[in-house]
């Protein structure tokens, strides 16, 4: 693959994770989001295959817009397939700056060992993994994908007793569902889904992931 | 209530168990990709573990630099980017995926020999089993694998399932085959050792190869270092010293040309490598037990192997020998079915030959004896150039008969020649040909006239019977008048309308009553007339789409019979009128001379008989010797006719000829009369 292909393929995929980021609520300044190809470049450099930039180079670290101490960092890792090694060290730094939640963008994969190390973590320090060709667009700007609106607890409350609902009542959404994966849902929240209608205008509906 | 909370808890304590395995095994991952372990404590944990987690043990180190086999802790480098490895030498490829993550082919065997150890159950039932009994592929195997073979390109394997089909196919037709093509049946058999020796070969040098190729890469450093490494790299060489003279020897046999029972040899070369990786094992196993060797227990075994190795050369070369003796046993056995083949077929050509002389009476003996000289020089010659040379010979027989035949129609001929200086020599050979000629039921004089008698027709008698005069009214003659008229009548319409010839076919309907009338080039009034009706008729039945009822009349049904002129380049007639004239005009001009005829005085003669001759298709083949005496019986007739000719028969030097050449068929003069009488009558 030549520098330029890889160039463009990283400038794609941060500014992918900068929109994520953003959309989780996460202070991402206007100038990230709209950072061009040049800027990229001008900004990492242009010769990925001489590690300029380097993936680690890419790192990412987003304080949330409501609560500064809340922080998630972005972690590219240099090797195609990531193991329990390479983990490891990144909850030693997580660990050493007290930061609960972490984005691993893999460029092929991770070992299954590695998978379960996340999963063994998982209480205490919450790490995603993405791969890189998932994030080369960003799914949310597509046509077929309606407006997902994340409810925050209270929402949530009110919704249930609007209705006269219980959870179990709502219609359900996956954890793993690319939508759910990008905004980073745990079990138990509710989405709002707002999608066009023909006939009403709008059509909302609220989805509990589970 | 308490029984459902037990039960809960039951299941709840064997959920956690599971857990608690998984966990435990996961850790042992863990343990497992940091550095190197040693091999009990890799067989404990083999026990623990499912064969899923092992592979990601050699994925987890492989992505940290780390051979994938945990008892080797050598470092990756120069790791290939390429999925598949193709080799030259062994025209295969093969997916190094799977390799990419070990140092090197031993290790990426001793790991898959390891991962095929590990128990399949699930980890939870363990406990209650017995421990699998895992063992762990010693350090020094020599030769490893570069990867698994990819599917589809097995080019040898495909061959060697159709040399297995041939195979079979020859257990099930054994005789067919013997008797038929024993050459092929060989060469498919050297065939096939030539490709097992072929690939043996090949596979040594395989071997050889990812040796070195190991070496150069630094990679086989193995586990124990000081000692065993030394001891190691010479038993592999050794080996190879094994290996390289069991291929010698094969290539060798092989080269002395008897192909058979090589795999044998290839099958003992085996055994002996397997010998020597079982001593190794169990050396090795030695010092696994010993674990710190001192010098002089290493130098024992040491000196073992390769007392071991001595001995199986030894054994090899023995396997050897005995092999080549089998083979020329066998060769020799090979050698004479052979030529008990080489004598079916030689006798059997000699049938042949034999009945194709009886055909022509001529019993050579120079065809025989050639025949005969083959057989002890078929025996000198070697397999495949023999067969070739019957063949070649079989192929080569027909043409001496043939100039056998030619020779004696040359004789003939100069008999022919010759009597007329009337040389007693020739004479004499002349007449020794031809009694042999003469052993046949009927007299050649008596067949020939029945052949001829076959030819004549009305018009020859009545052409004979004529008068010397009119020759050419009579050849045109036909018996009936009204025929006669009618072809006439043809002929002179042929000449007016040469020039066109649609014109013709029109105007032969109406032959009877504008046979006078010269027909013009350009279409009357009438005609047009006539044609444009008929279009129209045409037209109306297009559009009414039925027949009219009104059909046009054939105006000129003669009743007379229509006489058509044969067209001569396809009238079968005329074809072989031709074709007896030409061999005539060959023959006629050897016997005028004794006849003192000039060719002037008589070809139109013949001529005129031969038109009036009816011929069939398998009456007119003659043999040139026949030939003659179809064109003295052709003079004969014409003698009948023409007095000249009649009186050059009785004349002196004719006379004397054709005593000559009758004698030679044990014929006189007078049954040439008889017949000829007879043909006429």
């Amino acid at each position: 693959m030549d520098d330029h292909h890889e160039t463009y393929k990283l400038w794609r995929i941060r500014k992918t994770v900068m929109q994520l980021c953003h959309d989780r609520g996460y202070l991402v300044t206007q100038e990230e989001l709209d950072q061009t190809l040049d800027g990229f470049k001008a900004q990492f450099g242009d010769k990925p295959s001489e590690r300029k930039p380097g993936r680690s180079d890419l790192i990412v670290l987003v304080a949330h817009n409501d609560d500064p101490t809340d922080q998630m960092f972005v972690f590219f890792p240099d090797e195609a397939k990531v193991g329990i090694k390479t983990i490891k060290t990144y909850c030693q730094r997580m660990q050493e700056e007290n930061i609960m939640r972490a984005i691993i963008v893999v460029q092929t994969g991770m070992t299954p060992s590695a998978k379960q190390a996340l999963v063994e973590m998982a209480p205490k320090y919450i790490l995603e993994q993405f791969i890189e060709s998932e994030l080369l667009i960003n799914i949310t700007e597509h046509m077929l994908v309606p407006e997902h609106k994340v409810m925050t607890p209270e929402e949530k409350v009110e919704l249930l007793n609007r209705y006269k609902l219980k959870e179990s009542q709502l219609p359900r959404i996956q954890q793993g569902d690319p939508v759910a994966r990008y905004f980073g849902l745990k079990r138990g929240q509710v989405v709002k889904i707002i999608r066009p209608s023909e006939t009403a205008g709008r059509y909302v509906s609220y989805r509990l992931v589970v | 209530m308490t029984k459902n909370m037990e039960n809960l808890k039951k299941f709840e304590t064997t959920v956690r168990s599971r857990v608690e395995c998984e966990e435990r095994a996961f850790h042992i991952v863990n343990n497992l990709i940091d550095g190197k372990v040693d091999g009990p404590y890799l067989i404990k944990c083999g026990q623990m573990i499912s064969r899923e987690h092992y592979t990601d043990v050699v994925e987890e180190r492989a992505i940290s630099y780390l051979c994938g086999y945990p008892l080797c802790d050598n470092a990756l480098t120069n790791i290939p980017k390429k999925q598949y490895h193709i080799s030259t030498s062994t025209n295969k490829v093969y997916d190094i995926s799977e390799r990419k993550n070990f140092c090197s082919n031993q290790c990426l065997k001793a790991s898959k020999h390891f991962c095929n150890q590990i128990p399949e159950s699930p980890l939870w039932t363990r406990a209650k089993e017995a421990p699998a009994d895992i063992k762990l592929l010693p350090h020094t195997e020599i030769s490893g694998m570069v990867g698994n073979e990819v599917v589809g390109t097995l080019p040898q394997k495909l061959l060697e399932k159709e040399i297995k089909k041939l195979e079979e196919l020859e257990i099930r037709s054994p005789s067919v085959k013997k008797e038929r093509q024993p050459p092929e049946k060989k060469n498919i058999q050297t065939a096939t050792l030539y490709k097992t020796v072929h690939a043996t070969d090949k596979d040594v040098r395989n071997k050889h190869e990812e040796i070195v190729d190991s070496k150069l890469l630094k990679h086989n450093v193995n586990d124990f270092k000081d000692e065993k490494n030394e001891e190691s790299l010479e038993e592999s060489k050794s080996e190879e010293l094994v290996d390289r003279n069991a291929t010698k020897h094969s290539f060798t046999d092989f080269q002395e040309g008897k192909p058979t029972e090589l795999e044998g040899t290839v099958e003992c070369e085996a055994s002996v490598n397997k010998d020597i990786i079982s001593q190794n094992s169990n050396t090795d196993g030695q010092l696994e037990e010993v674990t710190i060797p001192n010098l002089k227990g290493h130098l024992k075994p040491k000196q073992d192997v390769s007392c071991v190795i001595y001995s199986s050369n030894v054994t090899v070369n023995l396997d050897c020998e005995n092999v080549n003796k089998d083979r020329r046993f066998d060769h020799g056995n090979e050698q004479t079915t052979k030529i008990d083949y080489l004598m079916k077929l030689l006798s059997k050509r000699k049938n042949v030959l034999s009945g194709m002389i009886d055909d022509i009476t001529v019993v050579s003996d120079g065809s025989s004896q050639p025949n005969g000289g083959i057989l002890p020089s078929t025996e000198n010659m070697n397999v495949i150039s023999s067969a070739e040379a019957t063949l070649e010979q079989t192929s080569d027989q027909p043409p001496p008969v043939k100039n056998l035949l030619q020779a004696n129609g040359n004789q003939v001929d100069l008999n022919q020649n010759s009597s007329k200086n009337s040389s007693a020599k020739a004479s004499h050979r002349n007449l020794k040909s031809s009694s042999k000629k003469k052993k046949l039921p009927k007299s050649p004089l008596e067949r020939l006239g029945d052949v001829i008698k076959t030819w004549i027709t009305p018009e020859t008698t009545a052409y004979i019977h004529s008068s010397t005069g009119s020759n050419s009214e009579n050849s045109m003659s036909f018996s009936d008048p009204r025929i006669q008229r009618g072809y006439a009548n043809l002929c002179q319409r042929l000449d007016s309308q040469q020039k066109d010839f649609e014109d013709l076919i029109d105007g032969t309907e109406d032959v009877a009553d504008k046979s006078g009338k010269s027909l013009k080039s350009t279409p009357d009034y009438a005609a047009l007339k006539k044609e444009s009706e008929e279009f129209q008729l045409k037209v109306m039945e297009f559009i009414t789409g039925r027949k009219p009822e009104t059909v046009q009349k054939e105006d000129s049904e003669d009743t007379d019979p229509v006489y058509i002129p044969t067209v001569d380049a396809f009238d079968q007639q005329q074809i072989r009128t031709k074709i007896v004239l030409d061999r005539l005009d060959k023959f006629l001009p050897d016997l005028l001379p004794p006849l003192r005829l000039s060719v002037q005085d008589v070809s139109s003669l013949v001529r005129e008989l031969v038109y009036t001759f009816r011929f069939e298709k398998d009456n007119i083949i003659f043999k040139p010797s026949e030939w003659i005496l179809v064109a003295i019986f052709i003079l004969k007739m014409l003698g009948k006719k023409n007095k000249s000719i009649a009186a050059s028969f009785a004349g002196d030097s004719a006379v004397r000829h054709f005593n000559i050449l009758f004698k030679g068929i044990g014929a006189t003069a007078a049954d040439l009369d008889v017949v000829t009488e007879d043909i006429l009558s």
